[in-house]
């Protein structure tokens, strides 16, 4: 018992994942369903710190002259937030940004859409390389299953994003692998492990849980990111 | 500081001492947390845009009796929607009671967390919001 414990606990979410048997499409009977609309609770993207498994300092393994930047980044957060100047969020950002997402499963191909601002991602499942010859805002993402847990491979990213509205950032080595795995009929967990050598001294881990939005109206509707521009002077805007 | 403002049957009272009505307010001020105010007046209309939707009404002020305009930020259009507003609850001339934060500036603008329609409803809404990001 104490050894099925401890393993259950070091496994964290994969040892959950082998109680829970998640749903299958009818097409492939051998790997998880993850359709539908799935969230992280609205703070998440706030400081993405809070989310960090490892190390367990719960701190970012920053390079010292990256240090720097984000507290810059920090003091004029306000202005300098691509995402407050209406730029794609870049990943894994847009995944735990405050708005649902709604995954498609094919044989060949997953597709992420979100809800923020026409953003959408299409995860390749065929085998097929990386574009490693443009960087992107939101990379450049292939999946592969192991066991029960979808695992995304995203490379190719320009460094023009944040990982959350806090000033953390990365540069265009930016390398995230996530880790899907559904715990519950509800839930899933989101495991990202982010590494890139020219602003983190090692990679570290964040873990975020994601619900399901299985109510029968549940659906993505439409956010269209306007500039912050007055909408009525004379109203004293 | 607690400000209250009340429907005074017909006519519409407020009890806030100085109205700057000309204080600048960018979309990036924030709101005070302990600023908390209920306001009671008139619907204008509703700009439904992101980040944040505006509420515009107006009140009374007993001392000079004119009406005066207010706007009270809410949630994006998602969230208003999701938590059970629909644009055709509120038309012109209806009174709403809406409940929230001061901005921090004085001006006639307020952060709305709550709201009760004509027909008595009350919807809460976001409370106040973090910081400035699109992402609420």
């Amino acid at each position: 018992m104490g050894v099925a414990l401890a393993g259950a606990v070091l496994g964290g979410s994969a040892a959950w994942a082998q109680k829970y048997t998640a749903p299958r499409a009818p097409w492939d009977k051998d790997h998880p369903d993850l359709s539908g609309i799935w969230q992280a609770k609205p703070t998440v993207g706030d400081d993405i710190e809070k989310s960090i498994v490892d190390p367990s300092n719960k701190k970012i393994p920053y390079l010292p002259e990256a240090a720097a930047k984000v507290k810059t980044n920090a003091a004029n957060k306000a202005k300098e937030d691509p995402v407050n100047k209406c730029y794609m969020p870049g990943v894994p950002r847009l995944m735990y940004m405050n708005y649902p997402f709604q995954i498609f499963q094919t044989p060949k191909y997953i597709t992420v859409v979100s809800e923020y601002s026409h953003t959408y991602r299409i995860i390749y499942m065929d085998g097929s390389p990386h574009v490693d010859y443009l960087p992107f805002w939101l990379g450049d993402s292939r999946g592969h299953w192991e066991g029960d847990t979808l695992v995304v491979d995203v490379l190719s990213f320009n460094d023009q994003t944040w990982l959350d509205k806090a000033g953390n950032y990365h540069s265009d080595q930016l390398h995230v692998v996530e880790r899907y795995t559904r715990t519950g009929p509800t839930t899933l967990d989101y495991e990202v492990t982010i590494s890139d050598p020219k602003t983190f001294s090692k990679e570290w881990k964040i873990r975020v849980p994601m619900t399901l939005d299985n109510k029968p109206n549940a659906r993505l509707m439409e956010y269209e990111c306007q500039q912050l521009a007055p909408i009525r002077p004379e109203a004293g805007n | 500081m607690k400000i209250k403002v009340a429907a005074l049957g017909a006519g519409l009272g407020f009890l806030i001492g100085a109205l700057p009505m000309l204080a600048h307010h960018s979309f990036s001020a924030e709101y005070d947390t302990n600023k908390r105010v209920t306001m009671t007046g008139k619907f204008v209309r509703m700009e439904w845009t992101n980040p944040h939707s505006s509420v515009f009404f107006t009140v009374t002020d007993p001392a000079t009796g004119k009406e005066v305009e207010w706007r009270a930020e809410t949630p994006p259009p998602n969230a208003m929607v999701r938590a059970g507003v629909r644009p055709n609850m509120l038309h012109p001339g209806d009174i709403i009671t809406l409940s929230g934060n001061l901005a921090k500036d004085g001006s006639n603008l307020m952060w709305c967390g709550m709201v009760k329609f004509p027909n008595g409803t009350v919807i809460g809404l976001q409370a106040i919001p973090g910081n400035d990001s699109p992402e609420k």
